[in-house]
C-alpha cells in the first residue's frame, strides 16, 4: 500500500490546468442545483402544506382526558344506598402516542391481564377520536398501579393511568336482578335511538334500574384537555372541564323488605329441598296494591352484580350463562312465565260472576272426579256441594272445572277475555325492562300454533284446564302480584313501578317524578269483587290448603295457593296473598319452580316474607 | 513571512460565514436541549458545543498559517494515523445505538470517522495531484479508489453508514476535479448500485447480513415512510411535522412544541435541522442555506483560484464534502434523503465533527493564503518588470 502511495509521478506538474474551473463550475452548478431540491421541498413543506402540518403538531401535543360523570346513586325508598360509586382507577391508551403499538399493547395485555385482541377492539372502536385517550382496562388494583407507574415513562409511552368511577352494591346481591348492572355501550347500541348523543366508551345501564333510568343516572363526561409530551406526560392543562354527576333515583324498594323477602325466598327453596324437590329456582314479589309501588322483588338463583364492575371476561359470563348454571341471570320475577295453577282461579271467579256464568250462590257438587268428559278430570279433594266461596276456600278444582265447561258450552271465551281484562298476556307496564308476556291460549292461538290437525283445535278439555291455570296457561309473578292487587284495592288496575322520583345529586331537589298515571277502574261489580275477597280472607284459615300456616299471625291474611304441574317436572308451588285483609297495604307473590305444594312450601315462604313487615312474636310458622 | 501578511490574505467571507454559523447552531442547540431536566446547567450542550469549536478554531488557525504543500509529505503518516485510529475503536471503542464509533478520551470521545473525511482528503489530494494527467488513467483511477476504500470499509463495519458514503462521495468529487475520464465514472457508479443493490436486497435473502437490519430499515424509511418496522417512519414523521409546522417565521425559539415536548427524535444532532424550521420557520432556513452557499461559493472559488492541482483538490474535496453533508442531512429530515446519521456541518451538536470541519475550513484557509501570496508574487515580479 505504501508503494502505491508514494508511486512516483512521472511528470511534475504543479501548475494549474484550465480544465480545473470548469469542473470546479460544474460542481458548483451541482451545488446550486442540490440546493435548489431542498428549498423546493421546504417550500412545499413549509409554504405549501404548513397548515396541514401544524394541524398534526397540534394532534400530537394535544390530548384531551376524559373525566367520567359518577352515575347518580341509587336509593330504596327510605334513602338507603343501593347503587353507589367508588373512586377506581382504569389504564388508557393514547394510540398516537405509542412508539411501537404491537410490541407495546402485547406486553401491556399480559400487565392487565385483558387479551390483546380485546385491547385492540377498543381501540378501534374509537379510531374515528384521534383526540382522546381510549380506556383499555377498569378497575385496577393497586399492585398493577404501582406496577405500570414506574414502567411507563419508559416502556409505555401513551399508556396513562387515571380515576375512573366504578359502581358500588352496598347491599351485595341484594336485589340484584331489579337493580340491574353497568357495561360499557357496544357498536349496536351506539346505532340505536335511544342512545342518540352517547359516544363510543360510555358506561350504560345494561339491564334493570340501571337500564331504565340511564338519562337520568347517566352525568355529562367533562375532561381536561392537556399538552404532553413524546412520551404522554401531560405537561400543563389548557382548559379543564367538569364532569356533572347524573341524578339521583329513589326507588320504591324497601330495602329491609327487600332483603327479608330474599331471605324468606332462600329459606322457602330449602324448605322445598328438605321436602326433597328439585326446587332450582323462585321468585317473591312484595308489591303496594293501592299504588302498584314494588317494595320488594326477589329472583334466585341470584349473582353478584360485581362481576360486571369493571367489565367482565368472557369466561366468567359464560359461567353465569352455561348449562347448569340455572339462569342466575333470569329475574324469574318478571321476565320467568310459569302456569299458575289455583292462584288463577280468582280470574275464573271474576270471569264467571261478570259474564253471568255462575252466580255467588251456584253450586257443584265435587265428588274428587269430575267425568263430565271422556277424560276424567280429578279433584285434589272430595269437596260435596260446593259454592263459590267454598270452591275458592277449599280450591275446589271440580267447582271451577264446571265453571270453565260451562264458557265452553256457551262458546264464550269470557275467561280468556277478563284474564286481558286483568292484565294476564301483556306486559304490566312496569318501569323495568325485559318484561315476559306470559300467555293466554284461546282458540286463534291454538289454530295458530296447534301441529296436528287436533292441535289446532279449541277442545273442551282445553277449557277445563284453563279455569284451574293449567294447560297452556303462563303468567309471570308479576302478573300474578297485579291480579291481586286488583282484587285486593277494590278492581283497580294499578301500575307495578319501582321508580319513585330523579333527585339533583348536587341540591337533593326532586328533578322529576316517575310515577305513573293514576291507576284505571275495571268494569268488575264490588260485590262480587267482595265474594271473591271472602273466599280469599277464608282461605288463610287452618284447615284449607295452606294447614296451620297462617295459625297465630297477627294480621289478617289473604291468600291462595296454587301448584301448577308441568309435564315431566315437579310441581310448582305458588302463593299469593295480602295484607291486611281488610285494608291490603301489601300483595306478597312467592312462586318456588319445581318446588312441591303451593299450601306447604310456598305459603310459609309468603309468612316468612310477611314476617318482615309485620314482625311476629314467635316466627315459627308450621309448614302444613 | 509576515505575520500581518498572512492576516491580510485570509478569506474573511468565509471565516465569517463559518463563524454566524456555528453561532447560528449554538443557538438552535440551546433551544432544543435547554430545557432538558437531565441536565447539569441549561447551557451544557452549548458550552460543549462552544468548547469544541475554540479546539477547532485553534487547529484550524495553525493549518492556515502552515503551508498545506508541506502535507504531501505527509500523507503516508496521515493514512496510517487514520487507519490506525479507526482500529482503534474496534479496541477500546464506546458504543451507542448498536454501533462503536467513538474512542473515550475521558473529557472528549473522538470520533475518527470525522478525522477521516478530512484526512482522506489531503491523501487522495495528495496521490492524485502527483499522478501525470492523462497517463494511465485506469491504473490512477483504481488505485484512488483502493485507497479509499480501505478507511470507508472500516467505518461501514462500525457500522457508520454515514461516513462510508461521505468518503465514497468525496472520493467521486475528487476525481471528477483532477479529470477522471466519464467512462470510469460510469463503470464506478454502475458498480456502486450494482453492490447496493446486493448488500440491500439479495444478499438478506441468502442470509448475509452485511448491514444490520434497523440500518436498511433507516435507509430505506424514507421510500416507505408508512413502512416502519423500527419507528424510523415515525422519526421522519415528526421531523416533517415539525418542518412543516413552523411554516414562513417559525413558532419562535423555545416554541417549537415538536422539539420542546419531545416528538422530535435526536433534536440537537442529526435533526437539528428540523428545530430551525420548526422555530424560526422558512426564513430561518434560508438564512441557513445562504450562509452554506457562501461557504461553498468560496470554496470553490479557492479550488479555482489555488495556484496548484493539489491545492485545488484539497479545496474541490472540503466544498464537496460539506455539500455532500448539507444535502443527504437537510434531505433526511424533509425525507428525500435515506436515514444515515450524518450531521449537519457546524450545526449539529458533536465536537468530532465541529473540530474536522474547522480542520476543513483551515485547509480552505491555508488553500486561499497561499495562492494571494503567489498573487503578491506575480505582481511584485510585474512591478519590477515593468
Amino acid at each position: 500500500m505504501g508503494s502505491l502511495l508514494s508511486s512516483k509521478p512521472r511528470k511534475k506538474n504543479d501548475r494549474q490546468l484550465p480544465s480545473i474551473a470548469l469542473r470546479a463550475g460544474i460542481l458548483g452548478g451541482m451545488a446550486v442545483l442540490l440546493f435548489a431540491v431542498l428549498i423546493f421541498r421546504i417550500w412545499f413543506l413549509q409554504i405549501l402544506s404548513g397548515d396541514q402540518y401544524v394541524a398534526m403538531a397540534e394532534d400530537n401535543r394535544t390530548r384531551f382526558i376524559v373525566e367520567e360523570a359518577p352515575r347518580g346513586i341509587i336509593y330504596d325508598r327510605n334513602k338507603v344506598p343501593l347503587v353507589d360509586n367508588r373512586a377506581g382507577l382504569a389504564v388508557t391508551v393514547f394510540p398516537p402516542a405509542l412508539k411501537d403499538p404491537q410490541q407495546e399493547l402485547t406486553e401491556l395485555s399480559k400487565i392487565i391481564q385483558v387479551p390483546y385482541e380485546e385491547i385492540q377492539k377498543q381501540l378501534d372502536l374509537h379510531k374515528e377520536d384521534t383526540y382522546s385517550s381510549v380506556v383499555v382496562k377498569k378497575d385496577i388494583t393497586p399492585e398493577m398501579k404501582s406496577y405500570l407507574i414506574e414502567r411507563i415513562p419508559l416502556y409505555f409511552p401513551g399508556v396513562d393511568i387515571k380515576k375512573f368511577p366504578l359502581r358500588e352494591y352496598p347491599g351485595a346481591t341484594e336485589a340484584a336482578h331489579l337493580l340491574g348492572h353497568v357495561g360499557q355501550i357496544d357498536e349496536k347500541e351506539l346505532a340505536e335511538p335511544r342512545y342518540v348523543g352517547y359516544k363510543a366508551g360510555d358506561e350504560i345501564g345494561k339491564d334493570g334500574v340501571e337500564f331504565q333510568f340511564d338519562k337520568y343516572l347517566k352525568g355529562i363526561d367533562g375532561g381536561r384537555e392537556v399538552e404532553v409530551d413524546a412520551a404522554g406526560r401531560p405537561k400543563s392543562d389548557i382548559k379543564n372541564i367538569k364532569s356533572q354527576p347524573g341524578n339521583n333515583v329513589v326507588l320504591s324498594v324497601d330495602s329491609n323488605i327487600q332483603k327479608s323477602t330474599e331471605a324468606a325466598l332462600n329459606w322457602g327453596i330449602d324448605l322445598a329441598h328438605q321436602k326433597n324437590y328439585p326446587a332450582n329456582g323462585g321468585a317473591a314479589i312484595v308489591m303496594n296494591p293501592q299504588t302498584g309501588e314494588v317494595l320488594a322483588m326477589a329472583s334466585m338463583p341470584t349473582y353478584d352484580p360485581k362481576v360486571w364492575v369493571g367489565g367482565m371476561s368472557d369466561s366468567a359470563y359464560q359461567q353465569l350463562t352455561q348449562e347448569g348454571s340455572g339462569d342466575p341471570l333470569l329475574n324469574r320475577a318478571m321476565s320467568g312465565q310459569y302456569p299458575p295453577g289455583s292462584t288463577f282461579k280468582v280470574v275464573t271467579a271474576i270471569a264467571g260472576l261478570q259474564e253471568g256464568i255462575i252466580s255467588q250462590l251456584t253450586d257443584f257438587t265435587c265428588t274428587g272426579v269430575w267425568d263430565v268428559l271422556s277424560q276424567p278430570f280429578k279433584c285434589w279433594g272430595t269437596h260435596g256441594d260446593v259454592d263459590l266461596k267454598k270452591a275458592i276456600v277449599m280450591s275446589c278444582d271440580t267447582y271451577f272445572y264446571n265453571v270453565g265447561y260451562r264458557f265452553y258450552k256457551a262458546n264464550s271465551l269470557g275467561m280468556q277475555n277478563w284474564s286481558r281484562t286483568l292484565g294476564l298476556g301483556k306486559e304490566t307496564g312496569i318501569d323495568l325492562p325485559g318484561e315476559a308476556v306470559g300467555r293466554i291460549p284461546d282458540p286463534d292461538w291454538k289454530a295458530r300454533t296447534g301441529e296436528t290437525d287436533i292441535d289446532k283445535m279449541w277442545m273442551p278439555g282445553n277449557s277445563v284446564n284453563f279455569s284451574i291455570g293449567q294447560g297452556d296457561i303462563l303468567l309471570t309473578p308479576l302478573q300474578l302480584a297485579s291480579v291481586y292487587s286488583t282484587i285486593a284495592n277494590g278492581g283497580r288496575m294499578v301500575t307495578p313501578h319501582v321508580g319513585l322520583r330523579v333527585e339533583d345529586q348536587v341540591t337533593g331537589k326532586t328533578a322529576a317524578s316517575l310515577e305513573p298515571q293514576d291507576a284505571m277502574q275495571l268494569p268488575i261489580s264490588s260485590d262480587n269483587l267482595h265474594a271473591i275477597q271472602d273466599g280469599l280472607a277464608g282461605a288463610t284459615a287452618s284447615g284449607t290448603t295452606v294447614g296451620d300456616t297462617w295459625v297465630g299471625f297477627n294480621t289478617p291474611v289473604s291468600g291462595k295457593t296454587g301448584t301448577a304441574q308441568v309435564t315431566g317436572k315437579s310441581d310448582y308451588a305458588w302463593y299469593a296473598a295480602y295484607a291486611p285483609s281488610n285494608n291490603p297495604q301489601y300483595v306478597v307473590v312467592v312462586l318456588i319452580e319445581q318446588g312441591g305444594g303451593g299450601g306447604s312450601v310456598a305459603a310459609p315462604t309468603a309468612r316468612k316474607v310477611l314476617e318482615g313487615i309485620y314482625p311476629q312474636p314467635s316466627a315459627t310458622p308450621a309448614g302444613g | 513571512m509576515e505575520f500581518r501578511t498572512y492576516l491580510r490574505h485570509f478569506d474573511y467571507a468565509l471565516l465569517a460565514a463559518v463563524a454566524v454559523l456555528v453561532a447560528y447552531g449554538s443557538l438552535i442547540i440551546y433551544s432544543a436541549t435547554h430545557s432538558d431536566p437531565n441536565l447539569p446547567s441549561p447551557f451544557y450542550y452549548v458550552k460543549v458545543q462552544l468548547a469544541a469549536a475554540s479546539i477547532g478554531t485553534v487547529l484550524m488557525a495553525v493549518l492556515a498559517f502552515m503551508d498545506f504543500r508541506g502535507l504531501r509529505n505527509y500523507r503516508q503518516h496521515i493514512f496510517f494515523g487514520i487507519i490506525g485510529l479507526i482500529l482503534l475503536v474496534f479496541i477500546v471503542g464506546a458504543e451507542a445505538k448498536g454501533s462503536t464509533r467513538w474512542i473515550p478520551l475521558g473529557f472528549f470521545n473522538l470520533q475518527p470517522s470525522e478525522i477521516a473525511k478530512v484526512g482522506m482528503i489531503v491523501v487522495l489530494a495528495a496521490y492524485l495531484s502527483e499522478r501525470g494527467r492523462g497517463e494511465l488513467e485506469s491504473q490512477t483511477t483504481l488505485t484512488t479508489l483502493g485507497i479509499a476504500a480501505i478507511p470507508a470499509l472500516l467505518v461501514f463495519i462500525q457500522p457508520d453508514f454515514g461516513t462510508a458514503l461521505v468518503l465514497a462521495a468525496v472520493t467521486m468529487a475528487l476525481l471528477f476535479l483532477y479529470g477522471t475520464r466519464w467512462l470510469h465514472f460510469g463503470v464506478i457508479i454502475a458498480a456502486i448500485t450494482g453492490s447496493l443493490v446486493m448488500i440491500i436486497e439479495v444478499l438478506p435473502l441468502i442470509g448475509i447480513q452485511i448491514l444490520k437490519p434497523y440500518q436498511i430499515d433507516r435507509l430505506l424509511v424514507f421510500l416507505h415512510p408508512e413502512h416502519d418496522p423500527s419507528g424510523s417512519g415515525y422519526h421522519l414523521l415528526q421531523s416533517k411535522i415539525a418542518i412543516g409546522s413552523g411554516m414562513m417565521a417559525g413558532k419562535g425559539l423555545y416554541q417549537g412544541t415538536q422539539t420542546q415536548l419531545n416528538f422530535l427524535p435526536e433534536h440537537h444532532t442529526d435533526f437539528v435541522f428540523s428545530v430551525l424550521g420548526e422555530e424560526l420557520g422558512f426564513i430561518g432556513i434560508t438564512i441557513l442555506m445562504a450562509l452554506y452557499v457562501l461557504v461553498i461559493w468560496r470554496g470553490l472559488r479557492i479550488a479555482i483560484i489555488s495556484e496548484s492541482l493539489f491545492g485545488s483538490l484539497i479545496a474541490g474535496g472540503v466544498v464537496s464534502m460539506l455539500l455532500f453533508q448539507v444535502f443527504v442531512n437537510i434531505g433526511m429530515t424533509i425525507g428525500i434523503m435515506p436515514i444515515t446519521g450524518i450531521p449537519l456541518p457546524f450545526v449539529s451538536y458533536g465536537g468530532s465533527s465541529m473540530v474536522a470541519n474547522l480542520l476543513a475550513i483551515g485547509l480552505l484557509e491555508s488553500v486561499h493564503v497561499r495562492s494571494r501570496l503567489a498573487g503578491d508574487r506575480r505582481y511584485r515580479r510585474a512591478q519590477t518588470t515593468a
